[in-house]
């Protein structure tokens, strides 16, 4: 089945999009910011990208740009659908080749006209599957990538966007409340895998909160307490929150934590299993984010696994580099891990990532056994 | 240079209802601007550049429903209030784009803001402008649109 990506920030022009393409036999993917659409665009490598330009984040330029220079993506067919028509933009767009502008408002017929001379024409038979989770790191379920934020404070609530949004390279679905009460008609929206709970707010305390989130979903809570209130803590940790985080709070701590709780709830089998796959004949491992602390717990599974592939006669590993967004002692922990765990068995490995976490992995790391390419095509051609 | 006057804003208002949501126009015209308080949902766009401005959409509650379920292909159930504020700043996204382009026609240099929208039972709003904003109403059957642009 063809794969259609939409990048735009508005949910309802996304949703105009998907019932636009019934009828083409597409899979929908759905990206709400340039940053997004890049990261679901090497991901799932679709047959056509539509693309808004004024968006929040990264904007549909420099996310056009970005797909152009990107060996992964650089091929894909991408059609404007935007607003936005200045005679400058189109000339600098003209220039990142694009197969189609769409002016917002737009009809039907000049949707299909431009769509059309991508996917064909439609058949009339096909059904459009739901809509993908935007640009959804299949390492964690995907409610897990929800977040709501609860907290009586804006000052707190702007602090914790800023920790968390841009996170996983803006992955991350960020929802806020001011209280209890607007915390619950939320949660019915967004249904966050994590909940970011100030324990001390008017009317509906935290506790309270927690409470009445519990008969709606099974999320993991996150509880924000002044420091020092020690009984305050201790009846938190008997509520059952997952983590406590003393207020005022460094951003990095808040965003572990949260990663740490979206992750808690899924088995190290199951974690690996949405890792480790095979693709035409060659398995692949897909390398997750460092800060989802997620390695550590799938690391003693994984020998057995690639034995596994081994001893079907499947040599080769492509390492997948594609969700890392910084080069780090971590990153390279990791890569080193998984080459000797493969090694060890006797598997060949290449390794398949951005230019940028490429040029800095040569730069910080050895791998001159595991040749380097952009795509998981390009990695299982380096191995022959 | 193309007017920014009250008829290009009443065309681009209604080339962007009747095309996205598929909205019936019964009449359109100019109308005073609205004053500092409103009750409902208003969407904004600043058009930077050569020919400035602020564009702000103004309708009530029930009206956005209404068209936002006309743009989602949906009827019947209240479709909340975050799809309604998406889906209007999209409109004023629109129709900051249909000004942009009638605008810049004769080579102006523009750009076009990400949508802000507010939604309440109470609103007050002031636009930091010194000129006297064009505004227009477009009615539907099921209600009037007001988009005013200040200039500068």
């Amino acid at each position: 089945m063809k794969k259609v990506l939409t990048v735009d920030d508005s949910k309802v022009v996304r949703s105009m999009v998907t019932r636009y393409l019934q009828g083409y036999g597409v899979e929908v993917i759905e990206a709400t910011n340039g940053q997004e659409g890049v990261e679901a665009a090497r991901r799932h490598r679709p047959d056509l990208v539509l693309l808004d330009i004024t968006m929040p984040v990264m904007d549909g330029r420099q996310a056009l740009a970005a797909m152009r220079n990107d060996a992964a993506c650089a091929d894909i067919p991408v059609i404007m659908l935007t607003a936005e028509s200045g005679r400058d933009i189109v000339v600098e767009i003209a220039k990142l080749k694009v197969n189609g502008y769409i002016v917002k408002p737009f009809q039907k017929e000049t949707f299909d006209q431009a769509v059309a001379k991508v996917l064909g024409a439609p058949t009339g038979a096909a059904t459009v599957t739901a809509p993908a989770p935007p640009a959804a790191d299949k390492s964690l379920p995907v409610d897990a990538k929800a977040v709501l934020v609860v907290d009586d404070s804006e000052r707190v609530i702007e602090a914790a966007k800023a920790a968390l949004d841009g996170a996983l390279e803006g992955a991350l679905k960020v929802t806020t409340a001011l209280s209890g009460r607007e915390a619950i008609e939320r949660y019915r929206e967004a249904r966050p895998g994590v909940v970011v709970l100030d324990l001390v707010m008017p009317d509906l305390d935290g506790f309270d909160t927690q409470k009445q989130l519990r008969q709606l979903g099974d999320s993991e809570y996150v509880a924000l307490a002044v420091r020092g209130d020690e009984p305050l803590r201790e009846k938190a940790r008997k509520a059952g929150f997952h983590a406590i985080v003393d207020k005022p709070f460094h951003a990095q701590e808040l965003l572990d934590r949260v990663l740490a709780a979206a992750t808690a709830k899924v088995s190290p089998e199951d974690l690996l299993g949405a890792m480790l796959g095979e693709e035409q004949g060659c398995p692949f491992f897909d390398m997750p984010d460092p800060r989802t602390k997620t390695f550590g717990r799938v690391a003693p599974l994984l020998g057995k696994r690639l034995r596994a592939f081994a001893e079907d006669g499947l040599d080769k590993l492509v390492i997948d580099m594609g969700k890392i967004v910084e080069m780090n002692s971590d990153a390279v922990k990791m890569l080193v891990t998984v080459i000797e765990e493969a090694r060890g068995i006797g598997m060949r490995t290449a390794i398949c990532g951005s230019a940028g976490v490429l040029e800095a992995l040569r730069q910080i790391a050895e791998t001159k056994d595991s040749p380097a390419a952009g795509s998981r095509d390009e990695a299982r051609q380096r191995l022959g | 240079m193309a007017p920014m006057g009250p008829e290009l804003i009443q065309k681009a208002g209604r080339e962007v209802l009747e095309t996205t949501a598929g909205a019936n126009v019964v009449r359109s015209g100019t109308c005073a601007p609205p004053d500092g308080h409103f009750a409902g949902v208003m969407a904004t766009v600043s058009l930077s550049g050569d020919r400035g401005g602020t564009l702000v959409i103004f309708c009530d509650r029930a009206l956005a429903a209404g068209v936002t379920n006309a743009m989602l292909g949906m009827d019947g159930d209240d479709p909340g209030d975050e799809t309604i504020v998406d889906a209007m700043g999209e409109l004023a996204n629109q129709v900051g784009g249909t000004l942009k382009r009638a605008l810049g026609a004769d080579g102006s240099d523009m750009m076009l803001s990400v949508p802000v929208v507010a939604a309440s039972a109470s609103i007050s709003h002031h636009v930091k402008a010194t000129a006297t904003p064009t505004c227009v109403e477009i009615e539907l059957p099921e209600g009037v649109v007001r988009i005013c642009l200040w200039p500068g």
